[in-house]
């Protein structure tokens, strides 16, 4: 086998690469700077029986949300043990573009028609506050 | 008072929103800076984190009782950058990596033989082979970062990752004809 069939055969098949090499990698890896973007991890606990309507109403904002400026997406996600439960992972650019969205017209939608739907209020974690 | 790795890599595995949060605030900058290593931009790192984050809410990880949490964020975030080029690839219209019923190029051998083969060989190489060579197959590692943990210049590099081609191709050919 030449060189040239060894990058073939290599470019087919992916190169297997040991954990311990990723941990050198990982160790390696310069954190840049924190940025300005802010991300929410929203769970939400819908009343038994109205999950799927809480579902197509979080689906109706996530599509929403996503189209505005200052917003990096939002997605939603089911919790695999308790079909009452999910989740919204929302991004925003800045800080400012998060107020906006609190004060936003399909914001105070959302929280109307989750109100008939939830069984608990939602809680909300930041995993990252921008400046 | 903050939790333990072990604390942190059980909630992640019991699928805890609290655990996700907790894990990406400590490592998240970490976890992006990595992806970006594969997938180049940055944009595109945070899309893979935030979509790792999303999937290990849906589908808590399994994480072995030993585990580092390095060495699992490591392994998670550099298959989910993976995943990513791959849909990247496909949407460009490239082809994916082969599938497991197809034969590999330019061989007789079936694609699962052949991946077995290859494995045998990758063992047979030296620990500073194998780095060189998932340095430049794998993308694992930036040159910077081989030439800097086999402490040599970068002539040294590649004139050592061509001795570690034509090694492995050695080994390639005599597997193909065993």
């Amino acid at each position: 086998m030449n060189l040239t069939e060894l990058d073939a055969l290599m470019e087919a098949f992916e190169m297997p690469i040991r954990p311990e090499t990723l941990a050198e990698a990982w160790e390696l890896t310069e954190v840049g700077d924190r940025t300005r973007n802010v991300t929410l991890l929203v769970t939400m606990r819908a009343r038994p029986g109205l999950e799927a309507r809480l579902e197509e109403a979080a689906r109706a904002f996530v599509a929403v949300m996503t189209s505005q400026v200052g917003s990096l997406g939002s997605t939603l996600h089911r919790s695999p043990d308790d079909p009452q439960t999910s989740y919204l992972i929302e991004r925003f650019a800045t800080q400012e573009a998060l107020a906006r969205h609190m004060v936003s017209e399909y914001f105070a939608d959302f929280r109307t028609v989750q109100a008939a739907l939830l069984a608990e209020p939602v809680s909300a974690i930041f995993l990252e506050r921008g400046p | 008072m903050p939790e333990s790795d072990r604390d942190l890599l059980d909630g992640l595995a019991r699928g805890e929103p609290h655990a996700v949060a907790a894990v990406y605030q400590r490592e998240g900058l970490r976890m992006i800076a990595f992806a970006q290593r594969y997938v180049k931009d940055r944009g595109a790192a945070e899309d893979v984190v935030i979509g790792l984050l999303g999937r290990w809410l849906e589908r808590p990880p399994r994480v072995r009782e030993v585990e580092r949490m390095n060495a699992f964020l490591s392994t998670s975030v550099y298959h989910a950058a993976v995943d990513w080029i791959r849909r990247e690839r496909a949407e460009q219209g490239r082809p994916p990596r082969l599938r497991v019923d197809e034969p590999a190029p330019r061989t007789p051998v079936p694609r699962e033989d052949m991946h077995s083969r290859l494995s045998a060989a990758l063992e047979r190489l030296t620990t500073d082979e194998r780095l060189l060579l998932e340095s430049h197959y794998g993308h694992a590692l930036t040159t910077e970062d081989c030439m800097e943990m086999l402490g040599i210049s970068r002539a040294a590099f590649h004139q050592r990752l061509h001795r570690a081609r034509v090694h492995l191709a050695a080994l390639m050919a005599a597997e193909v004809q065993a």
